[in-house]
């Protein structure tokens, strides 16, 4: 592989990594939901939510 | 959800974030009163509440009281309703006394370091003074005002129209673990652990010292909404300053989830057996 290519592909990569974190970090990409590895958090949304202040 | 003051709880229900919410009786109606759409549904328990004063202060009487600063969870509280009439029954007024808001959870330091000379909230954090030895009880609620109203089941009313089984759900809920707790001291205890660990994130020592001593320092039992108690709440209010007019009961009050829950049977539950010690 030439000098070049290396670069090529370095470059490459490191533009993947970057496009990935701003993915996930900035705009809410989660890899794990697409892939069924995480729960839904449609329970969590769909719960009924009570406030209270801990005293009686 | 857990909130750590009545202010972030009142604007919460406000913007329509939570459908649900314990909240101070007074609050409740000073919202409705306001045209915020809420009602009361039901009560989350009687009595729970103390004055407490440093045990080393000279405060022995609710006539000492006067000339020292008191500590109120809010100026829409019960507690500040309490203490009027407390002092109005030995024979003081509220301007015989300064009075501070402040966040409940803060009340306890504050009687520790002398910034105040009494607080008073809903348990556990005046028990908490008591716990740790410098906190003396002036009065329990029951002493001064019998079945005392703290903290109500506000919903608003939008839940109350689109989903009215989720209501009666909640409210049924509350009613059977009033009964089960109710039950005996083996309940409270294992109440006091589920609870300390699970919502209260606090030491379960502290809730079963409130559920405790006395054992009817808070009760679960009469949580269906009484017009006179309420009355009673409106006309003190009225008197404080906190509402401007007398509301009618049905104003703020939705009674028809406590009266569908009347009858109900206190739960089965059984807490998990603890792992024997190795």
């Amino acid at each position: 592989m030439s000098k070049m290519s290396k670069v090529m592909l370095g470059a490459v990569g490191v533009w993947l990594v970057m496009g990935y974190l701003h993915a996930t970090l900035n705009l809410g990409f989660r890899p794990g939901k697409l892939l069924g590895l995480e729960k839904k958090g449609v329970t969590e949304e769909a719960r009924f939510r009570v406030g209270f202040l801990p005293v009686t | 959800m857990r909130f750590s003051g009545f202010p972030e709880i009142k604007e919460s229900i406000i913007a329509g974030y939570l459908p649900a919410t314990f909240m101070l009786a007074p609050m409740a109606m000073a919202l409705r009163e306001q045209g915020i759409p809420i009602k009361i549904v039901y009560l989350g328990h009687r009595d729970g509440t103390a004055l407490m004063v440093h045990k080393d202060s000279n405060i022995l009487t609710v006539r000492d009281l006067k000339g020292k600063r008191v500590a109120i969870p809010n100026r829409f509280s019960n507690q500040n309703l309490l203490l009027r009439k407390a002092l109005s029954d030995s024979g003081l007024t509220i301007d015989d006394v300064t009075v501070l808001e402040m966040p409940p959870p803060d009340m306890p330091a504050a009687l520790y370091s002398k910034s105040v000379d009494a607080i008073t909230s809903g348990e556990p954090f005046m028990a908490q003074t008591q716990m740790d030895g410098y906190g003396r009880v002036l009065y329990q609620a029951k002493d001064i005002w019998p079945g005392f109203i703290s903290c109500v089941l506000v919903v608003s009313e939008k839940t109350i129209n689109e989903h009215p089984e989720w209501v009666q759900q909640l409210v049924d809920g509350i009613a059977k673990s009033g009964l089960w707790l109710e039950k005996g001291m083996d309940n409270r205890m294992a109440a006091a652990e589920a609870v300390a660990k699970n919502y209260y994130n606090q030491n379960p020592r502290l809730l079963r010292f409130v559920l405790s001593k006395p054992p009817d320092r808070v009760t679960y039992s009469r949580l269906t909404l009484a017009r006179a108690d309420f009355d009673e709440i409106a006309d003190r209010a009225v008197k404080a300053g906190i509402l401007k007019r007398k509301l009618a009961f049905e104003e703020y009050a939705d009674p028809r989830f406590s009266e569908h829950a009347i009858g109900s049977t206190a739960y089965t539950w059984q807490p998990p057996k603890a792992a024997p010690p190795e």
